[in-house]
């Protein structure tokens, strides 16, 4: 593994560099891109001091300091904050520490600070900060470079509208008001909790540092953004979203945010009062994981069950699609997507337009507040976006000239060919391509338990054809064993492993196929978690692995780590072993301070280590899927 | 009725006795059957091969890794063969366990022998206190300390405990009503609570109908019964001496569930209780007749039995090699090039492949000399047999200990 490694690092940064520098260079030559929509002197001051936004200063106590609107707020108050973050970023003491990278940022930094006055500084340092990464190796080093292009970008943006909102009072929209209220509000915390001196805990992220990277591309094409629900729009850009978004109003019922940072402590206490599902933060939770979500479970599912004839809004189809995400008996990407456009098909036959509204704007709103009861429930997976943005996109389009019978209809049925077309007949293509793949003596390895892989082997069997399956499986959810008992019973032939012995039974496998919960522009697999171990021992050991994923589940964003998008599961699962008393060790270990329980459900594979994505388009590299992207993108917009 | 409660006496008065007593073990090396019978003619069942290991030493092997110190062998059919072979073995120099032999000609059933265990007992009174009674066909790796020690907790409150039955969950067959491992379907009532077998039935179920008589009693005595219909007898029991003094006693108990265990449950005069114990991970199971025989077979190969395995040394085997997917091989095996050896298959010492033969699923035991172009799938095959070329061999066909042996089976 490790000659293979070596390489990548030196090569990956330079092509992920790539993806980005096109990107940004689109729209760098001119002022930043948030000044077009608000005419205002770009100031580069604002942007140098904003640099520091990058790492996220300390979390306070007080802690509604979010790091990007502290710092956009108060340039006063960041410099300090952020100097003291230069120095100790990244605790999870990732090892590039000495890299290049990082010392030409904390110098870049310095000097942007000093040359605040000079616009043309802070571009050339920020240049030179880039050109002296490129030997970094690491792919954390990458996106600390990337980072202060997006960030600074955004950060201006939002800074540029504070300064605008001033003069041009007549013009602010409430959104402005509000953000610059916040930024206000989270300087001051900021500096109180700075005057305190509290030990920092610095939040790191490359999470948050990857999506906005990626938000940075995104003002190139505001049209996009506009219908683009569940798009790395990260939480932190929030005021400056707020602008874009269609209908201020569908925003405010439209609970937490997809991506919503949970670590911001404001947020979270905002999203709360709204939620409808009784959520209870979980205690001890990983600290490089804190803006995910992460509740106690167990308690969650017999309160809303109480509360069913209390919620009336709610309609009961979504109710009980929310039940069934909460207590599990719905998963796995298409399922739960089909679930959910069933429930939506459900809302809109009862739908009845209320008396001065009209139907486009008011059911858009019904299906975002019921969308954010189904993230209360469990986030949403790619797909479910896809098809939300979908539900979303129709109702838009939808001609005023229609009634409401007709236009209900319409929905429907297009909901309907959203389900036959992109979720059944693609997992049918599916099956078709990968069957040729496999042959007589095959011996595939699948991991966990993908729907669609399980059609193809099964369609295989069908055919005759003679292999052998291995079935690896990890705790705790073992789904790899429902997949077994299906297998088994159709009599194939079949060995069960856990995940542990996946490199002693490599030896013996002729093709890996995986499934996917969605694959992301740059090729990168995000899937169940383990996958990429699975992935990364197969390629080691030159076996070939096909990912199954339907390209609905596909999405244009980019994502280099599993940190800053995942799911995090029931921390209980892990520690306990149900059924063997003798080996739980961990019996009332749960609440000690010391120790935090991390269980992930997703990972992401870099698209290195797959050889082929088979999806209802055919068989295509991973570094095809921004076509399929783009392209789908497009029908999907014309259905 | 004496000695019983001379028995009882015992347990009351010295506990600490007990802590230090011997871990006994009776081991009936006969099953009183017939359902081995060609070839259990000339040879006595506990003797098989099993996996090219004699069932016998399965036995012995978990009863001395679970902690018993002494095992009684009551041999009755072929007991010379038993005898010799055990003096022979290396059981009769093993340090922590102690193999004794006990003969008799007459017993034809468990009843028989128990009572002729105990005749001699009163004799020599060998066995001191609580034994575990087993057959010599289990193939088992549950450990037994615990459990004693809980039959005997539970014998210290309630004298009328005079027995646990070890069962484990095993759904049998909707078709044929039979358990893996080719046993009729087994239903039985047990108090949730304490565990207690209240029913016990094993032959009276009516599948047509789908229904099962209670008494009524049961009901009425128990605040709540357990039915169980999913479960399979491991026979293997953890007795107090009253055990063998209530054989005694009832002349006419011949087997040991259908006489003894309903004839404990149906009597309420002496009040006698059975208790049962569920295992979950571990593996107990009785090689009982040909379908069962393979059953365990594959379990061994497939090292649910472990560290009862073809390649760990245990009782005195050789142990052979294990490759990938399940082949077992002796290193001496002489195999042919363009042989193919496939998944779950032990092949013993000695034994020659020729040339183009296909083996699957299969045992092969030691000294075979297997022709050119031989299938063998799904077959035992015991030692020093000879298969003639161009054979094929399906199913579970069971090859004796024959010099040479040419088969005519279908080709």
């Amino acid at each position: 593994m490790e000659s293979r490694r070596n390489p990548r690092a030196v090569v990956d940064p330079k092509v992920r560099q790539v993806g980005f520098f096109t990107s940004d260079s689109t729209h760098h030559p001119p002022d930043p891109i948030a000044s077009d929509s608000h005419p205002v002197p770009t100031v580069s001051p604002s942007r140098n001091s904003l640099s520091p936004v990058m790492i996220p200063p300390p979390r306070h106590n007080s802690s509604d300091a979010f790091p990007l609107r502290a710092a956009a707020a108060a340039s006063a108050v960041s410099p300090s904050s952020f100097s003291y973050s230069t120095r100790r970023d990244f605790p999870d003491g990732s090892t590039t520490a000495a890299s290049p990278g990082r010392v030409s940022r904390g110098s870049f930094s310095r000097s942007s600070l000093a040359s605040s006055s000079l616009p043309g500084v802070g571009m050339d340092s920020m240049a030179a900060a880039k050109s002296s990464s490129v030997p970094a190796s690491g792919l954390t080093t990458v996106s600390v470079v990337n980072m202060p292009h997006g960030l600074s970008e955004k950060a201006s943006g939002v800074s540029d509208q504070k300064k605008s909102s001033k003069p041009l009072k007549e013009k602010t929209t409430k959104a402005e008001r509000r953000a610059l209220q916040e930024a206000q509000r989270a300087a001051k915390a900021a500096a109180k909790a700075e005057g305190g001196g509290k030990a920092p805990a610095p939040l790191v992220s490359s999470g948050s540092v990857a999506s906005t990277s990626v938000k940075a591309a995104k003002p190139a094409k505001p049209s996009s953004q506009k219908n683009d629900v569940a798009v790395a729009a990260t939480a932190a850009a929030g005021p400056s979203e707020k602008k874009g978004g269609t209908s201020e109003k569908d925003r405010k019922k439209d609970a937490p945010h997809p991506r919503m940072q949970y670590d911001d402590e404001s947020r979270v206490v905002k999203a709360k009062r709204r939620a409808v599902v009784k959520q209870t933060e979980a205690k001890n939770r990983v600290e490089l994981f804190r803006h995910l979500p992460q509740y106690e479970h167990g308690t969650q599912l017999p309160d809303l069950e109480t509360k069913f004839f209390q919620l009336d809004p709610m309609h009961p189809a979504v109710y009980k699609v929310g039940l069934q995400y909460l207590s599990g008996d719905i998963s796995g990407g298409n399922a739960r997507c089909i679930a959910m456009l069933q429930a939506f098909q459900e809302v809109v036959k009862d739908y009845s337009t209320p008396p001065e509204k009209t139907l486009n704007r008011d059911m858009t709103a019904k299906i975002s507040s019921y969308v954010s009861f189904l993230i209360e429930c469990r986030p949403l997976s790619v797909s479910m976006g896809n098809a939300i943005r979908f539900v979303k996109n129709r109702i838009a389009k939808l001609p005023i000239t229609l009634s409401e019978s007709e236009a209900k209809a319409a929905l429907q049925s297009d909901i309907e060919r959203f389900i036959s077309e992109k979720i059944i007949a693609a997992d049918k293509a599916i099956v078709k391509h990968a069957v040729s793949k496999i042959r007589d003596g095959d011996v595939l390895l699948t991991y966990g338990s993908p729907a669609a892989v399980e059609m193809v082997l099964l369609q295989a069997h069908e055919l005759r054809k003679k292999f052998r399956v291995l079935v690896v499986d990890s705790r705790p959810k073992l789904e790899g064993q429902l997949l077994l008992r299906r297998l088994i019973k159709r009599g194939i032939n079949c060995t069960y492993t856990h995940i542990n012995a996946v490199s002693y039974i490599m030896h013996e496998v002729t093709k890996v196929f995986l499934g996917a919960s969605s694959v992301l522009s740059n090729g990168t697999v995000y899937s169940r978690v383990g996958t990429a171990c699975v992935a990364m021992v197969a390629s080691a050991f030159r076996v070939p692995v096909l990912v199954c994923c339907e390209a609905y589940k596909f999405h244009e964003r980019v994502q280099l780590d599993s940190i800053c998008s995942n799911e995090l599961g029931d921390p209980n699962a892990i520690s306990k072993v149900n059924g063997r008393g003798d080996i739980n060790y961990l019996d009332g270990l749960t609440n000690n301070a010391n120790l935090q329980f991390l269980n992930l459900m997703y990972d992401a594979t870099p698209s290195d280590y797959i050889s082929m994505i088979i999806t209802d388009y055919g068989m295509i590299p991973p570094t095809s899927v921004p076509v399929i992207v783009r392209e789908y993108q497009k029908e999907h917009l014309l259905v | 009725m004496g000695a019983q409660k001379k028995g009882g006496a015992r347990v009351s008065d010295d506990s600490e006795e007990q802590s230090r007593q011997r871990l006994q073990a009776i081991l009936l090396a006969d099953s009183f059957t017939t359902k081995f019978r060609p070839v259990t003619l000339e040879r006595p069942k506990v003797l098989l091969p099993l996996v090219n290991v004699p069932m016998i030493d399965y036995t012995l092997a978990w009863l001395e890794s679970a902690g018993i110190e002494e095992v009684f062998v009551f041999c009755c059919a072929h007991s010379t063969q038993i005898i010799d072979y055990l003096e022979t073995s290396e059981w009769r120099t093993h340090p922590n366990l102690v193999v004794r032999t006990i003969e008799s000609h007459k017993s034809i059933s468990a009843g028989d022998a128990l009572r002729y265990i105990y005749e001699q007992q009163t004799e020599t009174s060998q066995i001191q206190g609580d034994f575990v009674l087993v057959s010599g066909d289990t193939v088992s790796n549950m450990p037994l300390a615990d459990l004693i020690q809980e039959h005997r907790e539970r014998k210290k409150r309630d004298e009328k405990a005079i027995m646990t039955m070890v069962i484990k969950k095993s759904k049998p067959s909707l078709i044929t009503h039979q358990s893996r491992l080719g046993t009729d379907q087994l239903f039985i009532a047990v108090d949730p609570l304490t565990k207690q077998l209240l029913h016990y039935e094993e032959d009276k179920v009516d599948h047509a109908r789908g229904s099962v008589c209670l008494d009524k009693s049961l009901m009425e005595s128990n605040p709540s019964v357990l039915l169980y219909n999913d479960m399979q007898d491991c026979y293997i029991d953890i007795c107090s001496p009253e055990v063998l003094s209530l054989f005694e006693d009832n002349f006419d108990y011949q087997h040991l569930r259908r006489h003894f265990v309903k004839g404990v449950l149906v009597d309420d005069i002496m009040g006698y209780k059975i208790f049962t114990h569920e295992i979950g991970s571990s593996y107990a199971a009785r090689v009982d007749n040909f379908r069962s025989y393979d059953t365990v077979s594959k379990d061994i190969i497939q090292r649910w039995t472990y560290p009862y395995v073809p390649d760990i040394n245990f009782g005195g085997n050789r142990p052979v090699k294990l490759g990938r997917q399940g082949i077992y091989r002796a290193c001496d095996v002489v195999q042919s090039r363009s042989a193919d050896v496939g998944a779950s298959t032990v092949v013993g010492y000695g034994t020659k492949i020729g040339n183009g033969d296909r083996i699957l699923n299969s045992v092969i035991g030691n000294g075979c000399c297997i022709g050119s172009n031989v299938v063998i799938e799904g077959s035992y095959i015991w030692n020093n047999v000879t298969i003639e070329d161009g054979l094929w061999l399906g199913g579970t066909l069971l090859y004796l200990r024959i010099q040479r042996f040419r088969c005519f089976s279908s080709r």
